[in-house]
């Protein structure tokens, strides 16, 4: 038995390894470990969604190049992807150890300007003199309550996309698309396959199986048929309205011509994405899955690819396209303790010639160019006239609608829309409803 | 004047206190983690279901707002209760059942039997993750080997999962995959039994039947019983597959508490009622277990000193 001195000495190197052990973890947590080893002004970026090719080009080609430019600078980065960002934001925010730059999705301003996450820039931007270089439709993902909080990063307007081998298989012209919401029925009924127990080999227009995409739809047809939903403050919204009305009208009446009840709504699994197989020969212009799958997995069809302008609402109305433009953009942390350094950094992942390299570096594996000079200058556009065309259709779109609360009234909205496609609810009822919580819920929010 | 006996009991209290202090200390990495991350959230939780928090500013106090708005508007979080009640009602009485079988055919003395265990076991070891993904091939109803199975046989395959009506179904089938941490049980209890019991059986010439439901059962009652607790609590806790699998869908049939939970928290900003959710759940569950441990003489036997069947 060890004597009581040993004992004694014993209890003492336990408790001298228990406290190394804890000062190691605080210290670590607190991050003071770098501060302490290094003089640099430590910058923590964290971009998300970014595809392989993508953190490829940011970890191997622009971090190490802004901090050759700036040796003052290290770039701590982290990758996240659109499934868990938003968890990683909020808990980083209230630990207070929000990264300097994050990256935001289309929607997002409403979290991070009236949560006060993130800080206006015009300051910023009016020095830095490069606004207007960049397309004016991506600027509204970003601005609240006139104010802009952030640099856009990737950005694309859904055009019409088709492939017109299987426009020829089923006896449409290959080198007419939709125009009107009338040619999309048609188009996308004569393209829709089923075998014969009612499952979907062919979606005529997939984008209508998925309910998620129903609150983005009812903005965008509502905008097509000449209307709007939300008031400019973004205090009102009416959906009872003649073209909102219109536009759920057509959006039933679309989903029971193309899933009638009891048939599958949704393609298969398959491992090449739809749009390459031709499993999905129509849809919105989304690079990545139009362009840069085709590219990937089936180059030879390229040739196949047709880009259009976004539809231009009913037939009868007379006016141009209008497309939906989804920004993803980067802001300051109200939490930074270094703005003028994180500054510097978001100027050089937004500038001309770090879009112009990405671009080329990931070849339409992701949404892409925000600036109208390095459209001009991108290689990879300019051996891509598809990709090209999805860049000067820009000049058709419109931001995606922002507004408070936006988690709750997009799963709201989406949920009760399903309820008129699958004519659950009436149109009217549908539109009652969102009338009534809509204004509930933006009252409430205006109120606190 | 002190007496001795008083100086020899002081110095025994002073030596149980410095003693105690001694296993204090080195218990205290585990108090101290406990408290940062598990008793300390508990509580916070418990403070943020009568706020207003949204997780980047401050709380406010609301009262009992939270609690009464998911009681007696939220039309969501009742649907997200009959998901969860459906799941729950359907997976846990034939999982258990599942698991029983397989565990009585694993306790057979066969040449490869320890080959057969270890094949049945992997599942329940597999990430959630992976096996979701590798159902929703598997559901598929195109091109989903059970469709196919099922075509082969001449009946026409449902949506699964995207259908309204199969999509709880499903989730409930896919759950019978990964019995094997209760068929573990299961087998261990059934070795655990007398074989004189059986063979009592045999001398009065009883069937098999006789032998599983006077004898196995009972003598296996206390680990069904544990099972079952368990069961209750994983049953009402189910997220993975709705977060991987569905997203809630189609037309929020498979939109579980838990998973409404996350999303009213998370991606609603709506920590507040979220917490609120979080302790309707832990009394809900109280609830079933304290109703089970009630209701168990009846039904638990257990050897010693308890009654029997």
């Amino acid at each position: 038995m060890a004597s009581t001195r040993v004992k004694k000495v014993r209890l003492g190197w336990g408790f001298v390894l228990v406290f190394v052990f804890f000062t190691a973890m605080v210290l670590s947590v607190l991050g003071l470990s770098d501060v302490c080893l290094s003089k640099k002004v430590i910058i923590k970026c964290w971009l998300t969604g970014l595809r392989p090719e993508g953190v490829k080009f940011f970890t191997k080609k622009i971090y190490p190049a802004f901090e050759e430019k700036y040796p003052d600078i290290k770039v701590e980065w982290t990758m996240l992807t659109w499934r868990n960002w938003i968890e990683k934001l909020l808990t980083s925010y209230a630990a207070g150890l929000h990264p300097d730059i994050s990256m935001r999705g289309a929607e997002d301003i409403c979290d991070v300007a009236g949560k006060r996450m993130g800080i206006p820039i015009d300051d910023y931007l009016a020095e830095w003199g490069q606004k207007d270089d960049f397309y004016q439709a991506v600027w509204g993902s970003m601005t609240w309550q006139d104010k802009i909080y952030g640099l856009p990063t990737s950005t694309y307007s859904r055009c019409i996309v088709w492939r017109k081998d299987i426009f020829a298989e089923v006896g449409l012209d290959p080198e007419k698309p939709p125009e009107f919401w009338g040619d999309l029925t048609f188009m996308a009924r004569k393209l829709n396959k089923r075998d014969a127990a009612g499952r979907l080999l062919r979606a005529g227009w997939v984008v209508l199986g998925k309910p998620f995409e129903y609150y983005k739809l009812i903005f965008l047809y509502t905008w097509q048929a000449g209307g709007e939903i939300l008031s400019k403050d973004l205090k009102k919204a009416t959906f009872n309205n003649p073209a909102t009305i219109e536009a759920l009208e057509f959006m039933v009446s679309l989903y029971e011509n193309l899933f009638p009840p009891g048939m599958a709504t949704a393609l298969p699994e398959s491992p090449i994405p739809h749009f390459a197989t031709g499993m999905e020969p129509l849809g919105w212009g989304i690079p990545t899955r139009h362009i840069g799958n085709v590219l990937k997995y089936v180059p030879e069809r390229m040739k196949d690819v047709g880009v259009a302008p976004p539809l231009r609402g009913p037939a009868r109305k007379e006016g141009p396209s209008i497309g939906q433009v989804f920004t993803s953009w980067i802001h300051l942390s109200s939490q930074s303790k270094h703005p003028d350094e994180a500054w510097e950094l978001m100027k050089f992942i937004t500038s001309p010639e770090a879009e112009v390299a990405w671009d080329n570096a990931i070849r339409g594996a992701g949404y892409r160019i925000c600036r109208k000079s390095a459209t001009v200058e991108s290689e990879f556009l300019k051996e891509c006239p598809q990709a090209m065309k999805m860049r000067e259709y820009m000049k058709y779109g419109r931001a995606m609608a922002i507004f408070p609360e936006t988690g709750l009234l997009r799963k709201l909205t989406s949920d009760v829309i399903e309820k008129a496609m699958t004519k659950e609810w009436t149109i009217t009822k549908t539109i009652d409803y969102l009338d009534r919580e809509w204004n509930k819920i933006l009252t409430a929010f205006w109120k606190e | 004047m002190i007496s001795k006996r008083a100086i020899r009991e002081r110095k025994k209290s002073k030596l149980k206190i410095k003693r105690a202090l001694e296993g204090y200390l080195f218990a205290s990495p585990w108090i101290i983690g406990f408290i940062v991350f598990t008793g300390g959230p508990i509580v916070a939780s418990l403070v943020f279901s009568f706020c207003r928090y949204d997780v980047v500013t401050p709380a406010e106090w609301v009262g009992i707002s939270n609690y009464k708005y998911m009681l007696t508007e939220d039309y969501l979080f009742w649907k997200s209760l009959y998901n969860t009640g459906y799941y729950a009602l359907f997976s846990i009485p034939l999982r258990i059942i599942a698991a029983l079988v397989i565990a009585l055919l694993l306790n057979q003395k066969l040449m490869g039997i320890r080959w057969f265990r270890t094949m049945y076991y992997v599942p329940a070891v597999t990430s959630g993750v992976a096996v979701s993904l590798l159902w929703i091939w598997l559901f598929d109803p195109g091109l989903g080997l059970i469709n196919i199975v099922l075509g082969k046989i001449g009946i026409r395959g449902p949506l699964w999962l995207q259908s309204e009506v199969w999509s709880k179904p499903a989730l409930i089938l896919m759950s019978l995959w990964g019995v094997g941490t209760i068929w573990v049980i299961y087998l261990a209890g059934l070795q655990g039994i007398d074989k004189q019991l059986y063979e009592a059986v045999d001398i009065d010439r009883g069937n098999w039947w006789q032998k599983f439901w006077h004898i196995t059962l009972p003598m296996l009652s206390p680990a069904i019983f544990f099972t079952l607790i368990i069961g209750i609590i994983r049953s009402f806790q189910v997220f993975t597959q709705a977060y991987v699998m569905t997203q809630g869908g189609p037309k929020n049939s498979t939109l579980f508490y838990v998973y409404y939970l996350y999303l009213r928290g998370f991606r609603m900003l709506k920590m507040g009622s979220a917490s609120s959710m979080a302790w309707i759940l832990f009394i809900l569950i109280l609830v079933f277990t304290l109703i089970q441990f009630k209701f168990a003489s009846k039904w638990v036997y257990y050897e010693i000193g308890s009654k029997s069947r």
